[in-house]
């Protein structure tokens, strides 16, 4: 075969989606060239600090709080059994279906100075302002609080994933070398499930860092807000895109410093014989320490604020929910579906062009692509809309000097640019999930493959798909969630007439008609509901597989 | 020599499913034992319970002189200083060889540690590999990790589940002697998990035959071969037929082969209508001998033939014939029989 | 096979998400609409009802919307922009993004100071942003103007949003166009340092604050207080009956409004019917529909506005030209940074 290109067509393909996909990333770099006048003197000088630290401070309350409750919760339902475990399991997700800013406001309802807590307490004890010390829920405690509550969920489940997948006899191993239960946790089932705590993590971060809703409605001067303010205060785009540009560059540090530092250690598990995973089986106080930890997760990140959605929701239901409502919800349905399966598939090509192909054009271009995560929507909506118009414009002056024809805008205001956002600003949630289950397969299988003659995508089809099922399905149901979510790319790149429950809800809510608000939030976390169940079952199925895959291998050898 | 390690009636079982019954041996200390049957005999459920991860349902299990499991209360395993090294090496892939080893020492200083650590790696011959992580190295060298990992702490009681199963079957024996020289070089006492009667003759002082749960037999491997206790090891141990006898004296057996004299080896009592223990080697070729038999097959295995023969009577049996000795299929052959033990079961 | 028939079914979801939404209605006006559509669906209604005009709508935010339609450029779809202040309207006009429009009825209805002086952009409603205070708590006849709120009897007593919004950034730009820059910002260090909290939430979260306890003044605007008393939450409602309205500076220039205002773009292709929508926006019905719907005043003169509205009397508003407010924005928001208003 003659070969005109340094790559091949397959090459070529996963090199030009990732490329496609990082096009609004580079859009918003770009803007590093265009002047933004004294914006950055006067930003240095006054706020700047303040955006960095406050953001910085974020992140970290963020990790250690999604990492002491996904990790500890993800270990207690995987490798303990205790009353109700099997609910656990399932419903220590449903938190993911809840948006950020839609927590927020449901625990300012109930905890501000004027909410139903406070003012109960003022009157059983008569007390009145500054008579008593009360947590500030709108604080950048508050914040991290509210956030991590929603976030936890990627951490969880990807550890989880890890646990379930590790092998019992490793474990072992460390108990007979004298370390008990807590010792062999922190020294081999952690490290060992590092790479996928991490990618929960950073999961959890990237949405952090790319949170506007609830650090604005909270008060806490984040980078972010700031890339808001500056925008819209300051009306100047190019400083906004210049610290969105330093945010992707902060985080683009991060992982890659990460990457380094687990170099040459592997984690593919070196056993090849998976017993049956055999519970702790907790009694007494300590079942009831894990069911009281597992619970107050649950309640504070799902139950309270579900039941004050669903009591505002009561409260006004007749008015709201109507023949639009449920055009609504068909159409953020339809969407989220959509997308999914797109994001699945460009996950698929690009984990896998790495995988075959470990250049360095490649995984840079994935890696930039996989950026858009942790980018305010927004601003990825711009950096969609500024291409996708000038695309439009250059074709139609072409059609209008060459035909006579003016084809209008092909692309803008339509739901293709919609969903090209949401693919580049979801993309790392199904690439992450997609190449850790990638990465539980040896690369010898892929040396196997290969030396029986299957091409690439012959591979890709009849021995890493049926492998990866658990995986895909995490990935497709992950974006499924975030796309029923998303609001601001939806919200400025849509056509007309076109209304999703989030538009739905995040307009009432900023207009702080909370109540009016709650159906249309509601209705997210019940669609939500489904996939997450879904998720939580494929999971568990997915250490079967493993292990029948690992006879499958031990036979072989 | 000081009991290291006693089990008493050991009993265990899974719900109603019983996976071990009545188990009873001890080990001197320094000694290597094993336990040797065919898959599902229970042999690694009793080691899990030595180690502490299987609680046991009747019985005790004595370690160094000390009680680590009953049924009422079982010791933790990371508090019973055992070692134990498993069929897959269970390495950790996330720490160099250097800290997989050092990994059950982290009671012991840095410094200290560390000595010990380049001790052993000095012991293996793995001082070149200290700081490569597992998935670069071989299997053998993989084998040695895991084995002197679990030495390192100097545990009372080193367990080995099937240790030598992932390596190439003419390695194995060679890695037991290995292993078994290390062992005693350190005063180690171990026991040994294995379906391969080789691998236990290699290493072990002890051999326990599982099956079914139940331990037929406790001894060395002459016994073991010569002196089974019923067919089930008699089956299981080495190879042979059993043939149809008469007991006419203290030590005769009559067979369709003749008188056979010997020391009988009685279990419950001493039947007339028995059935023999032929082992190949006790069928002796001997062109001389007035009796003859069909040779229907033969086998090479280097020094020697195996034969299998045919009796007038249709019953086959082995013999070993050194290889220069060429007869061919569908001749007779001239044997007789040579016995130290009779070793005869109840015919029913 | 089965993942080419899965692909082969995304092309053609694809395809059919390309495929035009519109409906092709004889006549229509797309409206790009920075006020939210639950309040500003129902008289867009009524005017389709009344002229048979088909009314299509984006929402969103004002700046993504302005930044939608410059990129959009001439192809834009848009014929009619909504804002909910003047400030992005004159943003609007200096990016070259909106056309005048000769309209009898705008000019005759609109008053000067609430519309472009080159008839760019036209005001629709008045947001009235003055001080309210808790009642028996505060004496009315110690409150005077927005610059007194500076002074350090306040000390811990004032609630406000942050700097981040839009009304406090034209409420200072009024200001700076008042007292000129060193004043205000002199002011506004003096109002920051009689924070009662750090700004946090929004108007109702401010009015809600005073209301129990935690400060004796809110800054917000009207229609805030008029959706609380409107609000089916009792507790909203109990809130909002404990505050007082007072309309500073009424000596002086008066009390700041901002205006909700509409113009049409460059590119529009169906601009009669947006200048009819903006018309119908001034009729008497739509004014009233905002005061009594949005709780917001009209802008035009002689319409009544509610009786909720009227019980917190007449005022007498800033008659500072609403281009002004854009002009100074920018400023009041780095003057604000200084501050440290967060």
């Amino acid at each position: 075969m003659s070969r005109l290109l340094p790559f091949t067509t397959f090459q070529s393909l996963v090199l030009l989606s990732a490329l496609l996909l990082a096009m609004p990333v580079a859009v918003v770099v770009g803007f590093v060239f265009v002047p933004s006048g004294d914006v950055w003197a006067h930003l240095a000088s006054t706020v700047l600090s303040d955006y960095i630290s406050n953001s910085l401070l974020l992140m970290l309350g963020v990790s250690v709080g999604t990492l002491l409750l996904g990790v500890s919760t993800a270990w207690l339902t995987t490798m303990c059994s205790y009353p109700g475990r099997g609910i656990f399991e399932w419903a220590l997700l449903l938190p993911m279906a809840m948006p950020a800013y839609i927590i927020a406001y449901t625990y300012t309802g109930m905890l501000d100075f004027a909410g139903p807590v406070q003012t109960l307490l003022r009157d059983l004890t008569g007390w009145g302002f500054g008579d008593y010390w009360f947590p500030q829920i709108r604080s950048l405690n508050g914040a991290v609080l509210m956030l991590t509550l929603v976030l936890y969920p990627y951490v969880y489940l990807l550890s989880r994933a890890a646990f379930l997948n590790q092998s019992v006899c490793v474990l072992d191993v460390s108990r007979t070398l004298g370390n008990g239960p807590w010792r062999t946790f922190f020294s081999v089932a952690l490290p060992l499930a590092r790479p996928a705590i991490i990618a929960g993590l950073s999961l959890a971060l990237m949405e952090t860092l790319a949170d506007y809703g609830t650090v604005q409605y909270f008060g806490v001067s984040t980078f972010t807000t700031g890339i808001f303010r500056t925008w819209f205060g300051m009306g100047s785009a190019a400083a906004a895109a210049q610290l969105a540009a330093g945010l992707m560059v902060f985080v683009f540090a991060l992982i890659m410093l990460e990457r380094y530092s687990r170099r040459r250690a592997r984690y593919h598990h070196t056993s090849r014989r998976h017993q049956d995973l055999r519970r702790y089986h907790l009694t007494g106080g300590k079942a009831w320490l894990a069911f009281s930890v597992s619970f107050s997760v649950l309640l504070f990140g799902f139950l309270l604020p579900a039941s004050q959605l669903l009591s505002w929701t009561v409260s006004v239901a007749d008015d709201v929910i109507d023949a639009r409502f449920m055009q609504m919800l068909f159409n953020s349905l339809q969407l989220a579906t959509l997308a999914a399966g797109l994001a699945l598939v460009l996950a698929l090509l690009m984990a896998y062009g790495q995988r075959l192909y470990p250049g360095k054009a490649i995984r840079y271009a994935v890696r930039v692509a996989a950026m858009g995560y942790a980018v305010p929507g927004a601003v990825i909506a711009v950096g969609v809309m500024i291409p996708f118009a000038w695309f439009d414009n250059t074709l139609d002056s072409w059609t209008r000097v060459t035909f006579d024809y003016s084809t209008g805008l092909l692309l803008s205001g339509t739901l293709v640019a919609v969903v090209f956002a949401y693919l580049c600003r979801f993309l790392a949630v199904a690439l992450q999930t997609v190449e850790s289950g990638l990465g539980r397969i040896t690369p010898s299988m892929d040396e196997a493959g290969r030396s029986f003659g299957y091409r690439p995508l012959t591979m890709l089809r009849s021995v890493h798909i049926p492998i990866l099922q658990g995986s895909l399905l995490t990935a497709l149901l992950l974006v499924f969630v975030d796309v029923l979510k998303e609001l601001p790319a939806t919200l400025i790149l849509r056509p007309f007439n076109f209304n999703t429950l989030a538009v739905r809800a995040y307009e009432l809510a900023s207009d702080e008609r909370l109540a009016e608000a709650a159906p249309a939030a509601l209705a997210i976390v019940v669609a939500g509901i489904v996939p997450v169940i879904l998720l939580s079952r494929t999971i568990t199925r997915s250490r079967q597989t493993a292990s029948h895959l690992n006879d499958a291998t031990a036979q072989d050898s | 020599m000081a009991i290291q390690l006693a089990l008493n009636n050991v009993s265990i079982a899974y719900g109603n499913h019983v996976v071990a019954e009545q188990i009873s041996f001890a080990l001197n200390e320094g000694e290597i034992g094993c336990l040797l049957g065919p898959s599902g005999c229970g042999k690694t459920s009793l080691l899990r319970a030595i180690a502490g991860f299987e609680p046991v349902r009747e019985g005790g299990i004595e370690l160094h002189g000390k009680v680590v499991s009953e049924p009422s209360k079982q010791l933790p395993p990371e508090q019973r200083h055992i070692g134990m090294v498993f069929q897959d090496f269970a390495l950790f892939p996330h720490l160099t060889v250097a800290k997989n080893i050092g990994f059950g020492l982290r009671k012991l200083s840095r410094q200290a540690r560390q000595q010990r650590v380049d001790e052993l790696l000095e012991l293996v011959e793995l001082s070149a590999a200290r700081d490569l992580y597992p998935h670069q190295l071989s299997g053998g060298q993989q084998q040695r990790v895991a084995l002197t990992r679990a030495m390192a702490p100097r545990p009372d009681i080193l367990l080995l589940d099937e240790p030598f199963s992932s390596m190439d079957s003419d390695l194995r024996e060679q890695l037991a002697r290995d292993v078994r020289q290390l062992l005693r070089k350190d005063g180690i006492t171990a026991i040994l998990v294995t379906h391969d009667q080789h691998e236990a003759f290699a290493m072990a002082d002890h051999i326990g035959v599982l099956g079914n749960g139940r331990l037929h037999q406790w001894g060395n491997g002459y016994d073991l071969y010569h002196r089974p206790v019923d067919r089930f090891v008699a089956d299981f141990i080495g190879q042979g037929v059993l043939i149809p006898g008469r007991v006419v004296g203290n030590n005769q057996v009559q067979t369709e082969l003749g008188l056979v004299t010997g020391e009988i080896d009685a279990h419950n009592g001493l039947p007339t209508e028995v059935d023999l223990l032929l082992r190949p080697d006790d069928v002796i070729h001997d062109d001389d001998s007035p009796m003859k038999a069909e040779i229907v097959g033969r086998a090479f295995r280097g020094a020697v033939y195996l034969y299998t023969l045919k009796l007038n009577s249709g019953q086959p049996v082995l013999c070993l014939v050194q290889s220069h000795h060429q007869h061919d299929i569908g001749e007779y052959l001239g044997i007789r029989l040579e016995a130290e033990h009779l070793a005869v079961f109840r015919r029913y | 096979m089965r993942s080419m028939r899965v692909f082969g079914l995304l092309v053609l979801s694809l395809s059919l998400l390309t495929a035009p939404i519109l409906s092709q209605a004889a006549e229509q006006v797309n409206l790009y609409s920075a006020r939210i559509e639950a309040l500003i669906k129902p008289i867009l209604d009524r005017f389709t009802e009344q002229t048979g005009i088909q009314v299509n709508m984006v929402t969103g935010n004002a700046d993504e919307l302005l930044s939608r339609l410059e990129n959009e450029g001439r192809n834009s779809p848009a014929d009619l922009l909504l804002t909910t202040d003047a400030g992005r309207l004159h943003r609007a006009k200096q990016a070259d993004l909106l056309q005048a429009v000769e309209s009898d009825v705008l000019s005759q209805r609109i008053p000067a100071a609430y519309r472009d002086p080159e008839n760019y952009w036209f005001g629709l409603s008045l947001r009235a942003r003055p001080i309210m205070y808790v009642k028996g708590k505060v004496d009315p006849a110690t409150l005077s103007t927005y610059e007194d709120l500076a002074d350090p009897r306040w000390d811990n007593q004032i609630c406000i949003r942050s700097s981040g919004n839009i009304y406090n950034q034209s409420l200072v730009a009024s200001m700076i166009a008042a007292n000129g820059l060193a004043k205000t910002e002199q002011w506004a260090n003096g109002l920051v340092s009689n924070f009662a909290q750090p700004p946090r939430g929004g108007d109702r979260d401010q009015i809600k604050a005073a209301a129990a306890g935690r400060c004796s003044l809110a800054i917000a605007n009207t229609y805030y207080l008029a959706g609380m008393l409107n609000s089916d939450d009792p507790t909203e409602q109990e809130a909002a009956a404990k505050m007082a309205v007072f309309w500073p500076n009424q000596n002086g220039r008066g009390t700041h409004v901002n205006v909700s205002g509409a113009a049409v773009t460059k590119a529009a292709k169906n601009r009669d019917n947006a200048i009819k929508l903006m018309e119908f926006l001034t009729s008497d019905e739509a004014q009233h529909w905002y005061a009594d719907v949005n709780g917001e005043y009209p802008v035009v003169e002689d319409i009544a506005s509610s009786a909720l509205l009227q019980q917190w009397g007449e005022f007498k508003a800033d008659p500072l030209n609403m281009g002004i407010l854009g002009e100074n924005n920018r400023e009041a928001l780095k003057l604000m940074d200084r501050a440290g208003w967060q």
